[in-house]
């Protein structure tokens, strides 16, 4: 049962990236991935190798939705092999560690510096890799940085919804 | 070899991801070639397919902004057009003034618009937005750009009537263009763009296709304007004139523009032509 909840979470979260965020072509630098959410979303306690797989999974089916093969299939893989690392940083408390991911399982102020932590990284590899040179290096970090902000805004906002 | 192995065991998951990372690199630098697999060609049809439908579905919530886009367009150019066609008669007013008024004949134009008309009557009528305040007198010559309308049979200050050259009672004085034998029109009440050429004498060479102008003898119209075009003659050997039939230039069912011929030196010849009846 959790384990299609996800795989719907999944196809709402995609939808959503391709019908809407997508078509959101704001002063041409804010590109803002929210399918990311999926990615912080998925359960603490599962094996690294199959994070890893649905991290490279769910990459290469955004790359299809944004037609950049293998730009963000790269950049989530990294991701996925980081986080752990980053919920070990982020939540002190480790009673709260096999809970799922969201402001109400591991706090507002922890998910809040989780979901910066892991859009900006996210954020600067996409566009990194995407632009594939630093010759338009303060494009490059306006981009990342109106992205970042606009994602992260969204993630926040979505999860102060889910807990009223 | 044990080593190898537990090395492998401690990091597998960096291993993973250093694959993973290599495919997705392979896919870019693949991608940066040109050399787009199939894999995405396919992905490419699922993903417009989607767009697609969901643009479909979208474009019907914006057809009210559209509709109301395009009204208001619609009456800009309405606009556009009825100024330009405002200009369009000031700038026609003024070419035929300037071409007109050279010193060899005197007439002027009086552009007017055509506000009510008939076709199906024996005595049909025009009638004209301007009258007395702009000039126009009664027994002026009516034409427009094709050819003669008719004569201006009653003036008010803002309206004029006007006897089209299809009313029974309208003759005009006009001539056969190639050899110049004097003419005139006669209605006979059947077609509104068929007249009769009466006072054609049996010995005159007309035939189909000959062009009709005005003679300018009436001073009512300038010498030389389309009439109409021959269209059937008729030799009877029992009458001392041939029946022919002419079609008018003007089309008198989409008369819109038409002007008014002021001639000031027509005074001045009827008060010679009433001498010459004492």
């Amino acid at each position: 049962m959790g384990f299609l909840l996800h795989i719907l979470s999944l196809v709402i979260v995609l939808l959503l990236q391709m019908l809407v965020f997508n078509n959101l072509h704001f002063l041409g630098i804010c590109h803002p991935y929210i399918y990311i959410l999926f990615l912080i979303s998925l359960p603490i306690r599962i094996p690294q190798w199959i994070e890893l797989l649905i991290g490279f999974g769910v990459g290469l089916i955004a790359d299809m939705l944004c037609g950049s093969p293998g730009v963000h299939a790269a950049a989530c893989s990294i991701l996925a092999y980081l986080r752990p690392i980053f919920i070990r940083r982020t939540i002190q408390d480790s009673e709260r560690i096999s809970m799922k991911i969201d402001g109400l399982s591991i706090g507002t102020n922890e998910y809040a510096k989780l979901v910066v932590l892991y859009t900006i990284l996210h954020h600067t590899l996409v566009f990194a890799i995407e632009a594939w040179s630093f010759s338009h290096f303060w494009l490059l970090v306006s981009k990342i940085l109106v992205s970042s902000l606009f994602t992260i805004a969204m993630l926040l906002f979505y999860d102060r919804i889910k807990q009223l | 070899m044990r080593n190898l192995w537990q090395f492998i065991e401690k990091h597998s998951n960096f291993l993973l991801l250093l694959i993973l990372e290599v495919v997705a690199f392979s896919l870019i630098i693949g991608s940066h070639r040109f050399q787009y697999g199939n894999f995405f060609n396919a992905s490419n049809y699922i993903v417009a397919s989607i767009n697609q439908r969901f643009s479909n579905v979208v474009s019907y919530f914006s057809l009210t902004s559209l509709n109301d886009k395009l009204h208001k367009e619609n009456a800009l150019l309405y606009e556009q057009m009825h100024s330009f066609q405002l200009q369009n008669e000031s700038l026609k007013e003024m070419v035929m003034q300037d071409s007109i008024t050279t010193p060899q004949n005197s007439f002027q134009y009086i552009p007017a618009m055509v506000v009510d008309f008939t076709t199906n009557q024996q005595h049909n009528y025009i009638i004209l937005n301007k009258g007395r305040n702009e000039n126009l007198r009664e027994g002026m010559g009516v034409v427009c750009e094709q050819g003669v309308v008719g004569t201006i049979k009653q003036v008010s200050n803002h309206y004029s009537i006007v006897m089209p050259m299809i009313n029974t009672d309208t003759h005009i004085s006009c001539r056969i263009k190639k050899n110049k034998y004097v003419c005139f029109t006669q209605w006979n009440g059947v077609h509104y763009d068929r007249l009769c050429l009466t006072d054609i004498a049996r010995h005159i060479n007309i035939t189909h296709g000959d062009t009709i102008v005005t003679s300018g003898y009436s001073q009512v119209f300038p010498e030389g304007m389309m009439v109409g075009i021959v269209e059937d003659v008729q030799d009877d050997e029992s009458e001392s004139y041939l029946d022919v039939q002419m079609r008018t230039y003007v089309d008198f069912r989409s008369l819109k523009y038409v002007y008014a011929i002021d001639n000031p030196l027509k005074e001045e010849l009827d008060s010679m032509y009433h001498n010459i009846a004492y």
